[in-house]
């Protein structure tokens, strides 16, 4: 190119070009995932929740009337059985914040009672990069006599100036309209879904209500889990823990892949050991997914399939290129199945010759070495094995212990 | 000549001809007002200059409520997503009487007096420019730096802004051609036109002021030609900037965060009769938000202003529309410091101002120019409600003999949709002194 020759108008072009041509983009891509998104992805017909890549399959579902339908996904948690729905993902996000939420309330007595069939006002909205399903309640004291409040927005409630109590935590994720467990039924009393593996009646049920979102002209479904299930920070960041996700490690032909193992629940430094009143537990909402890659001798016991549940989930572990050993028919050991174990097959070879024996033997712990605990991960794995994922997630329990997770209703009369 | 300038833009030179183009430019004050390159005919200096000016813009400010808008109870994260933290403006600059230092905000915030509910002395703003130019006035060296006294809740804090840097170049005599690289003011709209202390007939800036009256770091050109026929000039002003045309607490002009430069500009049209002035004109701005660093995620503003001048009267008014992407990575990087989240965010709104500048016949004061604004702002992140303000600003300027202008000024902010009602209206004086 003669330089000299070009003109001013291709000279300030190229220099335009030149400058355009340096940008760089190094930071990954950073995205929250809402169940607004996750419906109008499967509408689409999407197999993956973008731009996670997770598969939908397993975790969400759209039922006959076309609604958001969430999976119970089995899980472990300090090596009992649990289980959990999952309603929000960050990606490449540092911090969530809770934001608050008014619930209209009377003062009786002393107590502040929450006005029946007053909605909430939620402060963000869902297509926020600040909205979390994270709420601190803050109770708005209607003064005696005066008449229960129509406020749908953050203004109409600090305009009032009437009393803002702070109340506790509050998991609630807005939710398009229909929204519900898989397999849970509207009975005058809720009836919640089996136990996806182990076929009990072990899961918790959700609650289903509604509320305005400021700036939002129309109530807005919301999925509650209740109070006190999560902590928070003094700056409003919620604390995370860890959620080890199994996958089967990547090999010369290909990349890690999801294994469909249960998770398991760790415990993050916020957390308090085992501090879970009445089986609720306060800790393990907020997770930051790590996970943990396996060799393909990995995996679980299986009994032989009962369920389609159970056949749908074998499958997927053996899709993955992780083991899936089946049992001994007539072994009778549901506490063992689907547990995520190193060696698949010689942990099932060893249940098969303790249960056959007479009488039966305990299980050689040498041979079956589980990986359901956070411990056992962090003891049976080396530190390399475990990656920490850019991706967070809230999951609640509604199996814990191997028990239902209770939805206790906030308070006495309270619209969620 | 500074000062006649700053009384009332009306009483610029009408038409003026090419061949005073060349004289005149010798002469600017500096301002690097390439909508106005021409204030005035002064004899050509007999060589090279250099000229150093400056101001002292002492104030007084007592803001109601907080000195904020924000009301107790609001617990929102972001703080200033949900109100306008802008509106309890005290100075010339936009500074606020305080901000929320509670509650963590994402960077839309502007600058702080910290003096929250309680009146105070303040000196708003020392500036010094320093101005060399040739003989000819072909080619201009100019620089402004700022300091802004400050006691905040981290104790004292002066900052120092280098508010312009630039040089100018007039490659051609016979016509009205500017080219000038550095940091000079914005191309978009007209408001910055009246940054400075001393040329705002009032003392604080419109609601939407923080999108369209910051200095930009780059390369622009200007350019105007005559219609004398018609009495008439059109004009065309371009850029390409680091950054958008906000102020400096909002995005950065020191470095290009993406590699990609903000285009902007603005085509005007004058009608210069002897006692009427009508100018016009559209603005446009497009490129890269420059809080983040991805490329792909832009900014857009377009805008329309019209000034007439008649019998000292003095009608100005300016309609901005401002829309930006949402970013794509958890972070937002503004001169406050490193923030959260480069939301989706939308504004439009306008100002419109009448003011009336009175020659008084004594030499002690020469002038008073009573006037009022309106200003209107909607505005809304992502996610959060959309905020409609309102503002009415109404107040007095005096020049007093050569070199002080002292001003008084009550601002009316009213909160009509979205944000609480919140007591933040600001009572300011501004008294500034010209060397």
């Amino acid at each position: 190119m003669n330089l000299r020759a070009m003109s001013l108008p291709l000279w300030a072009a190229t220099l335009v070009a030149m400058v355009g041509c340096t940008s760089t983009n190094d930071r990954p891509t950073a995205a929250w995932v809402t169940l607004f998104n996750i419906k109008d992805q499967l509408v689409a017909g999407s197999a993956v929740v973008e731009p996670l890549g997770l598969p939908m399959k397993g975790r969400y579902r759209l039922s006959m009337e076309n609604n958001l339908s969430l999976d119970v996904i089995p899980a472990f948690d300090d090596g009992e059985p649990a289980a959990y729905v999952t309603t929000e993902y960050w990606q490449g996000f540092s911090d969530v914040w809770v934001q608050p939420m008014y619930v209209m309330a009377q003062e009786m007595k002393g107590v502040i009672q929450p006005i029946s069939g007053a909605l909430p006002v939620f402060s963000v909205g869902a297509d926020s990069a600040f909205y979390s399903p994270y709420w601190r309640v803050f109770f708005v004291v209607v003064p005696p006599g005066a008449p229960t409040p129509d406020f749908r927005t953050t203004r109409a409630v600090l305009d009032s100036g009437y009393p803002l109590v702070a109340g506790p935590g509050r998991l609630c994720s807005l939710a398009p309209s229909g929204t519900d467990l898989t397999g849970q039924l509207r009975l005058p009393t809720p009836v919640p879904p089996l136990h996806p593996l182990l076929g009990t009646n072990i899961v918790g049920g959700v609650g289903v209500g509604a509320g305005w979102v400021d700036g939002i002209s129309q109530p807005v479904s919301v999925v509650s889990f209740g109070d006190d299930r999560f902590t928070f920070a003094a700056n409003g960041v919620v604390n995370e823990d860890p959620l080890y996700v199994f996958r089967h490690q990547a090999t010369a032909l290909s990349g890690p892949k999801l294994g469909g193992l249960p998770s398991v629940g760790g415990r993050g430094p916020a957390a308090q050991s085992g501090s879970a009143p009445n089986n609720r537990p306060s800790f393990g909402s907020y997770w930051r997914l790590h996970f943990v890659d396996l060799p393909s001798t990995a995996g679980v016991v299986v009994p032989q399939p009962s369920t389609a549940a159970q056949t749908a989930r074998i499958a997927t572990i053996m899709e993955s290129g992780l083991t899936a050993a089946e049992a001994s028919p007539g072994v009778q050991a549901p506490h063992l199945f689907f547990r995520p174990v190193l060696d698949a097959a010689a942990c099932a070879a060893a249940i098969n010759l303790a249960f056959n024996a007479a009488p039966a033997q305990p299980i050689p712990a040498t041979v079956c070495r589980f990986l359901d605990s956070e411990a056992h991960i962090q003891e049976r794995l080396p530190p390399a094995k475990v990656v920490r994922s850019e991706i967070t997630a809230t999951c609640p329990f509604v199996t814990y212990q191997g028990q239902p997770v209770p939805l206790l209703a906030p308070a006495p009369g309270a619209p969620l | 000549m500074r000062r006649r300038a700053a009384v009332a833009i009306a009483l610029l030179c009408a038409c003026p001809s090419r061949a005073l183009w060349a004289q005149a430019v010798a002469t600017q004050t500096g301002d690097a007002n390439d909508d106005e390159p021409v204030q005035g005919y002064s004899p050509t200096p007999a060589g090279p200059t250099v000229v150093t000016a400056g101001y002292v813009d002492v104030g007084f400010a007592d803001a109601q409520g907080n000195g904020t808008s924000w009301v107790p109870g609001d617990t929102r994260v972001p703080n200033d997503y949900g109100v306008d933290a802008f509106a309890p403006a005290v100075n010339s600059r936009g500074d606020v009487a305080s901000t929320n230092a509670n509650a963590a905000n994402n960077g839309f915030v502007p600058r702080s007096v910290g003096i929250g509910g309680r009146p105070s002395f303040l000196l708003n703003t020392i500036s010094a420019d320093l101005r060399a130019s040739n003989a000819n006035g072909s080619y201009l060296v100019f620089v402004r730096a700022q300091a802004m006294p400050r006691f905040l809740a981290t104790g004292e804090q002066t900052q120092v802004l280098i508010e312009q840097a630039f040089a100018r170049v007039i490659p051609f005599a016979s016509h009205e051609f500017a080219l000038t690289i550095g940091k000079a003011d914005a191309v978009f709209g007209i408001e910055y036109l009246d940054n400075q202390a001393t040329l705002r007939t009032g003392i604080t800036p419109s609601l939407m002021a923080r999108y369209t009256t910051g200095t930009q770091l780059g390369a622009k050109a200007f350019y105007r030609t005559q219609l004398p026929r018609l009495w008439s000039a059109l004009s065309i002003n371009v850029a390409a900037t680091n950054g958008p045309t906000f102020i400096e607490a909002l995005q950065t002009q020191s470095a290009s965060l993406t590699g990609r430069p903000v285009l902007s500009g603005r085509a005007g049209y004058e009608l210069n009769l002897p006692r009427f002035q009508l100018k016009l004109g559209v603005s446009a701005l497009q490129g890269p938000r420059n809080d983040q660093r991805q490329s792909a995620k832009g900014m857009r503003l377009w805008g329309a202003d019209a000034r007439l001048y008649v019998a000292g009267l003095s009608l100005s008014g300016e309609y901005v529309d401002v829309q930006e992407d949402d970013g794509d990575a958890a972070e937002k990087l503004t001169p406050l410091g490193p923030r959260f989240w480069a939301s989706e965010f939308e504004a439009r709104g306008f100002w419109a101002q009448a003011a009336w500048s009175i020659a008084l016949p004594w030499r002690w004061l020469e002038r008073a120019t009573p006037y009022v604004r309106l200003g209107y702002r909607r505005a809304r992140f992502e996610g959060f409600p959309q905020l409609d303000v309102a503002r009415l600003t109404t107040g007095v300027r005096f020049d007093l003999a050569e070199s002080v202008v002292v001003k008084g000024e009550w601002l009316f902010n009213q909160e009509r949709r979205g944000a609480p009602n919140v007591a933040n209206d600001v009572r300011a004086i501004s008294v500034v002194f010209i060397w």
